[in-house]
């Protein structure tokens, strides 16, 4: 576990040096859209009065000053597909931002959200050298934690101490300086596909920028649509997006559990296509401007125009009626929401003290998907938009930017993760040299 | 033909009515869809381009219940879900053929295939527009490739980098103009043939303008002294009038005109009447000094004036004589002034020995006078001549050298009529 110890390591050395340049691109690269941003760093800087950013939430500190999305290209369940295509793509996307911004990006902090992630939870105890507990304890406990066997090919991509446990008492957010005899913690962790990270990275480098920090997706839509008290009582993000669905459940500020669902908009619009026997464009047009899951007698007289370029007069010109539209995609909502569903019983969401659940994502602006959600997943559901941040565009303010924008706020108040604690001194040769100092400080 | 017009007021959240021509962007819609890109930065603006917009042609020219893609050009809507077939089109783009596509109005690439479907029959007169939005298309289709990847290839995109990086940038749009003007300019005073033309050209821009009229100066003007010391002046100013006044050093003429020894100090300026004005102060003669080679005019500092040609014609001063006299001339002064009981008598002072002072009167008669405190011996000897008549007497020499000690010297036939005096019997 060292390995990804050190490449993390790297990673927070580089955004720190991002931080000192003072730019730091933020890149999100879904199946469906390609999302770049540029950050213009300053941590003294604070929101104007009335713009409805807050100081708070940790959206100060940073603005954003450029944007580019792009149609993603090559990119299927949020892993990349075709390598070309992704980094032409994701080129374009930056080339945009960096000319809006008039600025070049050399740090670019990433999201993942495919790789199939896991989570684990993992605990560890150790004993206060001292009665005191100081920042070495703190490295030592997470480093104690026992960790399981995460499969080959994969990595850690989050290791976050979430709760720490000082003696008998317990929910402690900073023990540092605390006294007591036994230290304990929990840590989640969270684990991917190496082969997919690698291939974003890939993606990255041969777009000569470096990497400065990488993510899950469902953590950051988290920690973008859910409100403080959200993230503080108990709930669900549920991040819809194009190729797969994130769900992250957060509880006391922190992340407890992350899965992904390899569902998402595209396989609507996949059964659209199939269904009306068009094109995936037009389907997607249909989808947007026609979409709905709860159908009304209304519906069977609204006539659709398929349309279609197709040559064929007849074909294009055929119509169906927004039933029918409804009555394929609402199953494959349901497939989808279903799936969700049980990778929240699975990590017992049901014990929370608040079960409040929020969609977000592009597909979650499917007309009366909230109603759908309510009957499936529990009756305490909203739709759900990213934080505000400085300078974001008004077009990229929709719920299809919660990763993104969560993502800003990673980049400036990144938690606090295992690497960010010093690896405990027993690993390193300097430890006899240290323990000679304890002991001439001891008896002298 | 009924009019068809779209809802204009809408909640911002709502969904699209399905009679609402999805060709025209309802108003409260971001301008970015969420299928395709746009570039925030440059979407039109649709008040100013509002032939794009789908205002006229296919909108406004089909009825309720037709199909709003009946015609060739495809809606604009189908720009919105074309990014999937063609992410060309709809990514991001630089320059105003995406701003096209960011109006989500432009004419579909593909407008050919359906084109073939105009000539079906009773559908010419559906559409009585068409023609014209048809020949429009194709003419802006024309110019345009269609098929274009929108995204920058690796060169380009490391290009802008580059640019954007701002040690390059400043160095293009500051360093290289400045390098080049710099080049420029060497080449061009490298070569000593021009360098010499440009001189000259200066030479004779800077000659022609001291050399105008109004600069110049016609003469000099010596007002209010005696024509030997003018013909003096104008023998010392080395400039041949007429004369720029640029090429005059009035500092030069100055130090040129006060070391004439009968100067004192002079005033040089130029007058509006071109004329160089030069105001003299004159030496006063105070003393005639008589050294071997004649008779000089001294003024009150001992500063030499003049040579004299004779004593007569300057009597009403004293003459001083002997080495190092004019530099003692105060004291000399100082000394006439004592002596001016026997001012008629007086006849001259010799220094002596360069330290001090003989007064001269005249029948031979000398009063020698001490190096320091000469005034004062002067004085006493004067009191002595009001008691005593010392002076008229017959005395050669008056030795006050040691103040201390007078020495009287007679003369000899005053001597010789003392001996017999003594020696007369009783």
């Amino acid at each position: 576990m060292t390995d990804p110890y050190k490449a993390q390591r790297t990673m927070r050395h580089m955004r720190r040096a991002a931080m000192q340049r003072g730019v730091i691109g933020i890149l999100d690269i879904g199946t469906f859209k390609i999302a770049a941003l540029v950050l213009r760093l300053d941590p003294s800087a604070t929101p104007a009065q009335g713009s409805g950013v807050g100081q708070l939430a940790g959206q100060a500190g940073f603005r954003v000053i450029g944007a580019g999305t792009t149609r993603s290209r090559g990119v299927r369940f949020g892993e990349v597909a075709a390598m070309s295509e992704t980094e032409r793509a994701v080129r374009t996307a930056l080339q945009a931002a960096q000319k809006m911004a008039q600025t070049r990006v050399d740090h670019v902090i990433l999201c993942a959200s495919g790789g199939g992630v896991r989570s684990y939870g993992l605990a560890g105890e150790v004993a206060l050298e001292d009665t005191t507990v100081a920042e070495d304890d703190i490295a030592r406990v997470l480093a104690a934690c026992d960790v399981p066997d995460i499969g080959d090919g994969r990595q850690v991509l989050h290791a976050q101490p979430v709760n720490f446990a000082l003696d008998h008492r317990t929910g402690l957010l900073d023990p540092r300086g605390q006294t007591g005899q036994r230290l304990a913690c929990d840590m989640h962790l969270l684990t991917v596909d190496t082969a997919a990270i690698s291939d974003l990275i890939q993606c990255l480098k041969r777009c000569d920028v470096e990497l400065a920090g990488i993510a899950s997706a469902a953590y950051v839509a988290g920690k973008s649509a859910l409100v403080e008290d959200e993230q503080e009582l108990g709930a669900a993000c549920i991040d819809i997006g194009g190729g797969s669905t994130g769900v992250s459940i957060f509880i006391k500020k922190h992340m407890i559990y992350a899965d992904s669902v390899r569902l998402g908009g595209d396989h609507v619009t996949g059964d659209i296509s199939k269904g009306l026997r068009v094109d995936f464009a037009t389907a997607e047009r249909i989808k947007t401007f026609y979409g709905g899951v709860h159908a009304t007698s209304m519906d069977d007289r609204d006539m659709i125009e398929i349309g279609g370029d197709s040559g064929d007069w007849e074909k294009d010109r055929r119509t169906v009626s927004r039933s029918e539209l409804i009555g394929i995609m609402r199953p494959r909502v349901e497939e989808i929401l279903e799936e969700v569903r049980g990778r929240l019983d699975a990590a017992g969401f049901e014990h929370l003290p608040s079960q409040q659940i929020v969609l977000t994502g592009g597909a979650s602006q499917t007309p009366g998907l909230d109603g759908l959600a309510a009957r499936i997943l529990g009756q305490q559901v909203r739709l759900g938009r990213p934080l505000r941040v400085q300078g974001l565009p008004q077009a990229a303010t929709g719920p299809a930017f919660s990763a993104a924008v969560g993502l800003c706020l990673f980049a400036a108040h990144p938690q606090d993760e295992w690497w960010d604690f010093e690896l405990p001194t027993e690993r390193y040769p300097a430890r006899s040299l240290k323990r000679a100092l304890r002991w001439f400080r001891d008896n002298w | 033909m009924m009019r068809f017009d779209p809802p204009i007021s809408r909640a911002p959240g709502a969904r699209p009515s399905l009679r609402a021509a999805p060709g025209r962007p309802l108003p409260g819609t971001p301008r970015v869809n969420p299928f395709g890109a746009e570039d925030y930065s440059r979407a039109p603006d649709p008040a100013r381009h509002p032939e794009r917009h789908g205002a006229r042609g296919w909108v406004a020219g089909h009825e309720p219940g037709e199909s709003v893609y009946a015609d060739d050009h495809g809606p604009a809507a189908r720009a919105v879900g074309a990014g999937h077939a063609r992410p060309a089109l709809a990514a991001h783009d630089t320059g105003p053929r995406s701003a096209r596509f960011g109006a989500r109005a432009g004419p579909d690439p593909r407008a050919s295939h359906g084109r073939a479907g105009q000539s079906a029959p009773g559908r010419a007169g559906t559409e009585p527009n068409a023609e014209v939005p048809a020949a429009r298309s194709r003419a802006r289709w024309r110019g345009r490739r269609s098929d274009r990847d929108p995204a920058p290839s690796r060169l380009t995109y490391r290009l802008n980098r580059l640019w954007l990086t701002p040690a390059v940038r400043r160095a293009v749009t500051v360093g290289l103009p400045v390098a080049l003007v710099a080049f420029c300019v060497g080449v061009v005073v490298n070569d000593p043939v021009r360098r010499d033309a440009v001189n000259a050209i200066v030479k004779d821009m800077h000659t022609a303008f001291i050399d105008r009229p109004e600069f110049r100066i016609e003469g000099v003007a010596v007002p209010g002294v005696s024509p030997e010391l003018r013909a003096a002046v104008e023998g010392r100013i080395d400039v041949a009038f007429p004369e720029s006044s640029f090429r005059v050093d009035l500092e030069e003429l100055r130090r040129a005109v006060i070391a004439i020894d009968a100067v004192a100090e002079a005033e040089l300026r130029i007058t509006g009447a071109r004329a160089l004005e030069i105001r003299l102060t004159e030496r006063e003669p105070a003393v005639v000094w008589r050294d071997r080679s004649g008779l000089h005019l001294l003024d009150a500092e001992g500063h030499r004036i003049a040579r004299l040609a004779a004593r007569h014609a300057r009597s009403d001063l004293l003459l001083i004589a002997g080495e190092g006299a004019p530099e003692h001339v105060p004291e000399a002064l100082a000394l006439l002034e004592a002596a001016a009981p026997v001012t008629e008598r007086l006849r001259g002072l010799v220094r002596v020995g360069e330290r001090r002072w003989d007064v001269v009167l005249d029948r031979d008669q000398r009063i020698l006078l001490p190096e320091s405190g000469a005034a004062a011996a002067l004085e006493r000897v004067m009191a002595l001549d009001r008691a005593q008549d010392l002076l008229a007497r017959d005395v050669a020499v008056v030795d006050l050298r040691l103040p201390a000690r007078p020495v009287l010297r007679l003369s000899e036939g005053a001597v010789e009529t003392l001996h017999s005096i003594r020696q007369m019997p009783e």
